[in-house]
């Protein structure tokens, strides 16, 4: 006998065959049509005369003049769409330089903030099935202008100490250059959300040269308080079918929603929505903004465990021309093999550290290769996927996609993902 | 969600555009939903006009708690159960509905497709309305159940049961059948 998941999937199929021989004849369209702007033209028509217009309601208030003002000036000089009506360019020039005033004395911002992704991985990893994991960031800014910042999750830290750029993928595999980084590095694209000066200015240029984005940018009453809403569409950067759909924030359709404070231009909330089959899916929030707060100079500062293992960029090898000329297939397979004979020397050779941390060498350490499969790409990634199927030591069956690229000083394949 | 959201204010604001561009969205998911649910294409073409017509005469003052396309889909619904249920078609009519199409010009295999087609619109129209409606709503329309039951001022649960039931009729129609 069926079960209901069954039925219910039969059932599916046979609205699907349906839904193809729904047609509207193409007079009954016209009708539809026709009689619905009527409908429409009337009932507007009765709204105008019982209501005043929502442009002389705003224009009473001298504070919602000032908003409205800035709003206008910025979505006039970028073509998005907002109200139709035109405003005193000068007027609305020097409000707005006034607002931007109010902004720049800030010295700190504390975030916090939820987002679907696994606690250690990227940082712009993305998984819709997956519940919330933390995220908080803090920036600050020393009256001799060095600047510090930092973000986190669970099992992943970046921390710029205005001298160098740290990144802590716990329990203990760093990153460390030498430089400060700017927001936004190691795809830590949320970070920029700290850089409140830019934030509204940069959005809606992006979005005027972005044919990829739409926005739409409108003010609100919340709570008696005037506010800038920002919304945002952004295409996928890889195609529907594409292995990374979905998976990264920015190989996804999905919507940005930014609330400024219209007076300070202080953002306030934002949101993240996928699209995805017919639903938004929040992906991510902000849930806390503390701007100017003191921040303890201990959170720039990061403790290290003593068995720390460092990022090193691939070397050129005595015979590297050797792993060079290897296939995506044959450099998986010889990894593998690498993990099977627990030959840590050849190991490191497609993997980009100092050395192997004592907890990998035991997960891989003596594996089966079951199969390796036929190697594909992502629009979204420079590298190769390359399925494969093992077997641990601990009888478990591991099916995934082994991420390995090569665009490094030595040109040789290593291992960027997928254990 | 955005695109929705901003139509909507954009209707708010007056524009016919997005109007006619609601319609263009929409039209054929609730042609598809009338037609489901009352099995006449042509009472369907008459629900779906009356639909959009009304809506196109309050939506300046609507204000939505549930997604454009929900609320479309179950004024569909809410028409066809009110103003449609003596119209709709009863299961031994069924051999004369015109099913699918595109299957027409198949070869000889695709024939027992549309004998399994035939087979499961029956069933489905063995069901009592409440259920089938319910079903259709769901698995054809994708509507939640918490928008169905908030669309018919009904208990969740009540839905849920419904649905259940159904599927388990459909079940036993259909292995019955086999």
């Amino acid at each position: 006998m069926r079960t209901a998941e069954k039925i219910e999937k039969l059932i599916k199929q046979f609205f699907e065959t349906q839904k193809t021989s729904a047609v509207m004849p193409i007079e009954k369209d016209e009708q539809v049509i026709n009689e619905a702007l009527a409908a429409f033209e009337k009932h507007k028509t009765q709204s105008a005369i019982s209501q005043p217009s929502v442009w002389r309601i705003i224009m009473k208030s001298s504070i919602t003049k000032f908003a409205v003002a800035a709003v206008i000036i910025i979505a006039a000089s970028l073509g998005i769409t907002f109200l139709n009506k035109s405003t005193p360019v000068a007027y609305a020039n020097q409000i707005l330089e006034e607002a931007i005033k109010a902004v720049s004395d800030l010295t700190s911002v504390h975030m916090k903030a939820r987002m679907r992704t696994l606690p250690n991985d990227n940082f712009g990893h993305l998984d819709l099935e997956r519940d919330f994991a933390s995220i908080e960031m803090w920036k600050r800014t020393e009256p001799n202008g060095l600047v510090q910042w930092r973000v986190e999750k669970p099992g992943r830290v970046l921390l710029v100490d205005g001298t160098s750029t740290l990144m802590l993928i716990r329990p203990n595999y760093g990153v460390l250059e030498k430089t400060p980084y700017p927001p936004g590095c190691f795809d830590s694209w949320f970070s920029l959300l700290m850089d409140v000066r830019k934030l509204l200015d940069d959005e809606l240029k992006n979005a005027k040269s972005n044919i990829d984005r739409e926005a739409l940018l409108r003010h609100e009453n919340v709570n008696g308080s005037d506010k800038t809403i920002l919304e945002v569409e952004h295409k996928a950067n890889v195609p529907e079918n594409d292995y990374l759909r979905n998976k990264f924030i920015f190989d996804s359709d999905h919507l940005k929603v930014y609330q400024f404070d219209s007076e300070t231009k202080l953002l306030e909330s934002f949101q993240i929505y996928v699209h995805k089959d017919s639903k938004d899916i929040l992906v991510f929030e902000i849930t806390n903004i503390e701007y100017n707060q003191p921040i303890l100079d201990s959170v720039f500062k990061l403790d290290l465990p003593e068995n720390m293992i460092w990022h090193e960029e691939p070397k050129v090898l005595p015979d590297n021309e050797k792993y060079q000329k290897m296939s995506p297939k044959e450099t998986t397979q010889a990894f593998f093999e690498a993990c099977s004979k627990e030959d840590w020397v050849e190991f490191l050779k497609f993997w980009s550290s100092t050395a192997v941390d004592e907890g990998l060498k035991s997960y891989l350490g003596g594996l089966e290769i079951i199969s390796i499969g036929k190697p594909f790409q992502s629009k979204g990634y420079g590298g190769w996927f390359v399925p494969y199927e093992i077997k641990l030591k601990d009888g478990s069956i591991k099916k995934r996609n082994l991420a390995i690229r090569n665009d490094n000083p030595a040109k040789r394949w290593v291992v960027d993902g997928g254990i | 969600m955005f695109k929705d959201k901003w139509l909507i204010w954009k209707l708010k604001q007056g524009s016919s555009d997005a109007l006619c561009h609601i319609y263009k969205k929409y039209k054929a998911n609730m042609l598809a939903l009338a037609i489901a649910l009352s099995n006449d294409k042509s009472f369907a073409e008459d629900i779906v006009h009356d639909c959009f017509v009304s809506f196109a005469g309050c939506c300046c003052k609507l204000e939505l708690k549930t997604s454009l396309r929900s609320y479309l889909l179950t004024s569909v619904a809410n028409r066809v159960r009110n103003i449609g249920r003596d119209r709709i078609k009863s299961a031994i009519d069924i051999d004369e509905i015109d099913i699918a199409d595109s299957y027409s010009n198949q070869p000889p295999k695709q024939a027992m497709d549309n004998e399994r087609v035939r087979e499961i619109n029956s069933a489905l129209h063995q069901l009592p309305f409440e259920q089938r409606e319910i079903i259709i709503l769901h698995l054809h329309s994708g509507l939640k159940f918490k928008e169905i039951a908030e669309s018919q001022n009904i208990s969740i649960n009540t839905i849920q049961s419904r649905y259940r039931y159904g599927i388990n009729k459909l079940r036993s129609i259909l292995d019955g059948e086999v």
